[in-house]
């Protein structure tokens, strides 16, 4: 990747700063270990309250012992007694949400209730109380002090371990038959450990300020010897006569807690300041911009645009280079895998680079006029006025708490506030413009959807009011990023016709960009093909003949891709049932419940009955949300909430899922995920031959099979390519010696130009070991051609 | 409605649990100030006898019925120290000066960590982002009797602008009574105004890299307009919930700062207490503020509901 050459600074000085104070606090601690210069508790009545001096370089207290030697101790103690405190705290405030988090249901309920009234009493109330039952003592109040620190951890790491207990690593450590134990702890803890660290942390700092807290009021450690809780205090007393008492052992405490804090937020988090960065890469940029002289003709014009990532090791360009133009009334695609750039040079133009990246070169201009040179606000001004973008998310991209009225109203007072009329009529002149944007946009009912809020809409309703916002302001240029992927394909197809239809009417320039030929042909008049940074390939569209021929290979592949018409399931199947569903409903909780009561459950999947035969290929069609990966992670037996019959006259199946990153484990390397699955699937035992060499014949013959290299073995699962990591998941889900076989989107997440060599393989592999499987997707031109017998689900039923 | 009786139906539930715990937590103790100060003289009759009078002969389920109901209609008994007071008495007179302490501590965190939070987030990366980080940060480590020792030494002993554990009551002078507290909650409101500081500059940030930031940009705000249009709304919410789990922690701050400025509160009553083994008395505050803090929280619970609309 090519590097930009602006230096910054790359370490985290808040980092260092906190390593540099935690060695300053603790080098006194550990030398007290060794060497202690006076006794901390012999006095000495001829020094009492003695300034600092080289002989006590803190001064003496008031029985004329030394401060140092007492502030060294203290601090022993104080530290001491902070970490038995968080031990106890962590060690059974994580077994505790382990097991509530994982298990969930009443026990969960109930914990979390008991929970609940522990945090109604202030931690340091508690401890007094815990304090006073138990008697005062050191090993008293760290037990008292533990004690109050148990819940706020078991709430941290129940919220980690629910969430954890529901990643597809997780689901298929459970699949091969891994123990509750080894899955909690080698599988889910792993996981969890960016929030556990910073919680042990802070939770030191806690104890160390509550031990303090109950020094001060004489219920902590008892005297004489010394904590720091304790001497400051005594020290409040001689705070007038000899402030240095007090001083230095506030600074060692302060400093300590400051430190710890410092270094729990900053573990593992860039020093970049990105802001100082953008602002010096602009200017280099302004510099070179005054060279190009751009074409006021085109309505828009994007010139050797380059976009890069402030990465630790430079800067990182994601876009190199592109320059393309839309003429007046156009329709352009931009197509192009995840990854190639095609999402963040639709941002570049409109000013929104995320603020870890910024332009490293090149000019937007709009009819001739640069664009986003600065934050003024007639530049921001442009956006939502002349340029109008529509994003992926239609769950995410409009804002929870104002409702739709609101949201579209106000591109009104932003680009043209028309203060002539009165209040009243302005009002009523702002309504009609909205409500009439929002009928162009498609939708129905305005006058009613004006006062809903996002969450009460579908999201075919979300992406069509964010249309409406483009509509609305008549904008003169749409940049629909993705406009339809998250939609169900009949409201895609709706969805795109409304953008044909403004293109039409309003004569609106519209930039299409998507992963998908085949919305592209919809309405496209050009196309550009983006990849890995660069615009590779302009293709024109025809509306009857479709894509001009491609001149690279990478659009040849693409287009082969797009409209491949190889067929994988030749041939009759006739197997003996392997699985059966009678009457199979699964829901899912809607809300938590109370201890006396269920919590409320929204079912899914309805009646469903499906009969799976051996050695067919079995699909199963629907819209996101239709329930279907459901119905197998019922079939796998992971869910709970399953009523009906599902008879398996074979293993529980395995699974590979959608995305390869998050089905293998995260920490661990190839070799030890492959390791693993061997072991769990028992195939060890069945031969009676030394362990270790059917291990090694057992890895090496699967990683034949799915045409990988044994270099990979000892790389973890973050050094993999996406293809890779699939045909990982797919020799894990091998190695299992399952008959039955579960894909779930295999290679949605996967290039399209390696979907077919995926393809391939999986239908190899089930020649060469006589699988079943059972295939999830959207695609269903994927399906047609890749399963024997396919069923369509929509909203929880089959309806084939 | 439902949520609303649903709530209320928790809430009472969450009061008998905290009840409960604390009536069990004193119930195990072993030792009693009353039978305790008999000392020599004690002799079967004697003990009997008081056991009696302080209900103890009865089974423990009878005793926390009876307890709980005093509880209720505000009568714990009396105190064992002092056997002419009943506990509400001796709660009764120093509630003003905690009651007072905690909200007062309360309304400052609200009006002084707010405008401090936001301004601070304007410009991630800026020198206010980075001087409220650290600030906050450096607040948060100083424990509060710390800054209640500085603060006495600077206000009450340099400056004279108060005097020290003098305490006016609210029926006397109203404007007195803010006055002889305003420093002391000042000591318990600086390390927390410095954690919701932090939390709502979080929260913002968090907001920040929300999806629905990006359109309102797209639609033309500036940076300050997306900030006061979209995300401050959003990223208030939050901070709702976690002032109600800061009461919690004023409540106990109360404790340690009536010390420092030698205000006689119930945290005074209740240390004082411990320490003469009252459990009686003990068994109250500590319910008394418990179910203070659950309280908040069901009113806390309340204006989210109110205020989010996703609820």
């Amino acid at each position: 990747m090519e590097k930009t050459a602006i230096k910054y600074n790359k370490l985290n000085i808040k980092l260092i700063i906190a390593i540099v104070l935690l060695a300053v606090v603790s080098t006194p601690v550990v030398l007290n270990l060794f060497w202690q210069p006076y006794d901390p508790n012999f006095m000495n009545y001829e020094e009492i309250l003695e300034a600092p001096s080289a002989a006590h370089i803190f001064g003496t207290d008031n029985y004329g012992r030394d401060i140092y030697a007492r502030i060294a101790d203290g601090a022993l103690l104080t530290f001491g007694i902070a970490f038995i405190t968080v031990s106890i705290g962590a060690v059974i405030g994580t077994i505790i949400g382990a097991v509530t988090g994982y298990f969930g249901g009443r026990v969960d309920e109930l914990f979390m209730r008991i929970n609940d009234c522990l945090a109604s009493f202030p931690s340091v109330l508690l401890a007094l109380v815990v304090v006073s039952v138990l008697d005062l003592g050191t090993l008293n109040v760290c037990i008292a002090l533990g004690i109050v620190f148990i819940p706020s951890f078991a709430r941290v790491m129940r919220a980690e371990f629910l969430a954890g207990r529901e990643r597809d690593h997780v689901l298929n450590a459970r699949l091969m038959g891994a123990s509750v134990p080894r899955i909690l702890f080698f599988h889910i803890f792993p996981g969890t450990l960016p929030v556990f660290i910073p919680t042990v942390m802070l939770g030191f700092n806690n104890a160390i300020l509550a031990e303090a807290g109950l020094g001060f009021l004489g219920l902590g450690v008892q005297p004489p010897d010394p904590s720091l809780g304790r001497m400051l205090s005594e020290s409040k007393t001689y705070l007038i006569s000899a402030p240095w008492y007090a001083f230095f052992s506030c600074l060692f405490m302060v400093i300590a807690i400051f430190a710890v804090t410092m270094l729990a937020e900053n573990i593992g988090v860039q020093g970049i300041n990105y802001r100082s960065v953008r602002k010096r890469i602009s200017r280099v940029i302004v510099e070179n911009l005054r060279k190009i002289v751009p074409d006021p003709g085109k309505i828009l014009e994007v010139r050797d645009l380059r976009v890069g990532y402030i990465e630790k090791e430079g800067i990182e360009e994601v876009i190199k280079g592109i320059s393309f133009s839309l003429d007046k009334g156009e329709i352009l695609g931009i197509v192009g895998e995840s990854g190639s750039g095609k999402s963040l040079s639709s941002y570049s133009i409109m000013g929104l680079i995320p603020d870890k990246a910024c332009m490293t070169g090149g000019g937007v201009y709009l009819s001739g006029k640069p664009l986003n040179m600065s934050s003024s606000k007639a530049n921001c001004r442009i956006r939502g006025g002349r340029i109008a973008m529509i994003f992926q998310e239609p769950q995410t991209c409009l804002n929870p708490v104002l409702t739709v009225g609101q949201q579209i109203t106000e591109i009104i007072d932003l680009h043209d506030p028309d203060n002539s009329l009165r209040r009243a009529e302005r009002e009523k002149k702002k309504k009609e413009r909205v409500i009439r944007a929002m009928e162009d946009a498609g939708l129905k009912d305005c006058e009613m959807l004006l006062t809903k809020y996002p969450h009460e809409l579908s999201g075919g309703m979300r992406q069509r009011v964010m249309i409406a916002m483009a509509l609305v302001s008549r904008a003169e240029v749409i940049i629909a990023d993705e406009p339809t992927t998250a939609l169900d394909a009949k409201v895609a197809d709706a969805v795109l016709e409304v953008f044909a239809d403004i293109n039409r009417r309003f004569g609106t320039s519209i930039i299409l960009i998507s992963h998908d030929l085949k919305v592209i042909e919809k309405v496209c008049d050009r196309v550009l093909i983006m990849q890995d940074g660069l615009i590779t390939e302009e293709l024109t569209v025809g509306r009857s003949d479709g894509f001009s021929t491609p001149s690279s290979e990478y659009g040849k592949a693409l287009l082969e891709a797009a409209f491949s018409e190889r067929r994988y399931n030749e041939g009759e199947v006739q197997g003996n049932l392997l699985c059966e569903l009678k009457d199979v409903s699964v829901s899912y909780p809607r809300q938590a419940g109370t201890i006396f009561k269920r919590g409320k459950l929204r079912e899914v999947v309805h009646n469903v009955d499906l009969r799976v035969f051996e050695g067919e290929t079995l699909g199963i069609a629907g819209d996101s949300g239709c329930g279907k990966s459901t119905l197998v992670k019922a079939i796998a037996g992971l869910l709970k909430h399953v009523t009906g019959e599902i008879t398996l006259n074979t293993q529980t199946p395995a699974m590979v899922f959608q995305d390869p990153h998050a089905s293998l484990c995260p920490t661990m390397t190839v070799r030890q995920i492959l390791e693993e699955t061997i072991k769990l699937s028992g195939a060890l035992k069945r031969t009676d031959r030394p362990g270790i060499d059917v291990k090694e014949e057992m890895i090496r013959k699967i990683l034949e099979d799915t045409d990988l290299s044994e270099e990979l073995l000892s790389r973890r699962v973050s050094q993999l390519s996406g293809g890779q990591k699939q045909r990982i998941s797919i020799a894990s889900a091998l190695l299992l010696n399952r008959k039955l076989i579960i894909l779930d989107e295999p290679v949605s997440a996967i290039d399209v130009t390696l979907r077919e060599q995926l393809l391939e393989l999986l239908c190899k592999l089930k020649t060469k070991h006589g699988l079943t499987y059972i295939l999830i997707s959207h695609d269903e031109a994927l399906l047609d051609r890749f399963c024997t017998r396919v069923v369509r689900m929509s909203e929880g039923r089959i309806i084939n | 409605m439902n949520y609303y009786l649903r709530k209320t139906i928790i809430f009472a539930v969450t009061l008998f649990c905290v009840a409960a715990i604390n009536f069990l937590l004193f119930t195990v103790i072993p030792g009693n100030a009353a039978l305790s100060r008999l000392g020599t003289e004690a002799t079967p009759e004697k003990i009997e006898q008081l056991s009696k009078s302080y209900g103890l002969d009865k089974s423990i389920p009878e005793r926390f019925v009876s307890w709980l109901g005093g509880a209720v209609t505000g009568d714990f008994g009396m105190s064992s120290v002092y056997p002419t007071r009943t506990v509400s008495e001796l709660i009764g007179k120093r509630l003003p000066v905690t009651a007072g302490l905690a909200f007062i501590s309360l309304l400052l965190i609200i009006i002084i960590s707010i405008p401090i939070g936001l301004v601070g987030s304007k410009k991630p990366g800026g020198i206010i982002d980075r001087i409220t980080d650290i600030s906050a940060l450096a607040f948060m480590s100083i424990p509060s009797f710390i800054l209640g020792i500085v603060i006495t030494v600077v206000f009450g002993v340099v400056l004279r602008w108060f005097v020290p554990g003098s305490y006016t009551a609210p029926s006397e002078s109203f404007f007195g009574y803010v006055g002889c507290l305003i420093f002391p909650a000042l000591s318990i409101a600086i390390p927390k105004t410095a954690m919701t500081v932090r939390f709502l500059k979080a929260s913002v940030r968090r907001e920040l890299s929300e999806d629905y930031v990006r359109t309102a940009r797209a639609k033309g705000n500036t940076r300050d307009e997306v900030l006061s249009h979209h995300v401050l709304k959003n990223s208030l919410l939050p901070v709702i919930t976690f002032i109600g789990l800061i009461v919690a922690e004023v409540m106990a701050g109360s404790i340690i700062t009536e010390k420092v400025f030698d205000l006689d509160g119930i945290g005074m009553l209740l240390i004082s207490s411990i320490s003469k083994r009252d459990m009686n008395v003990v068994q109250a505050v500590v319910m008394y503020i418990a179910a203070t803090v659950v309280t908040v929280n069901f009113i806390v619970d309340m204006i989210y509901r109110k205020v989010d609309p996703r609820t």
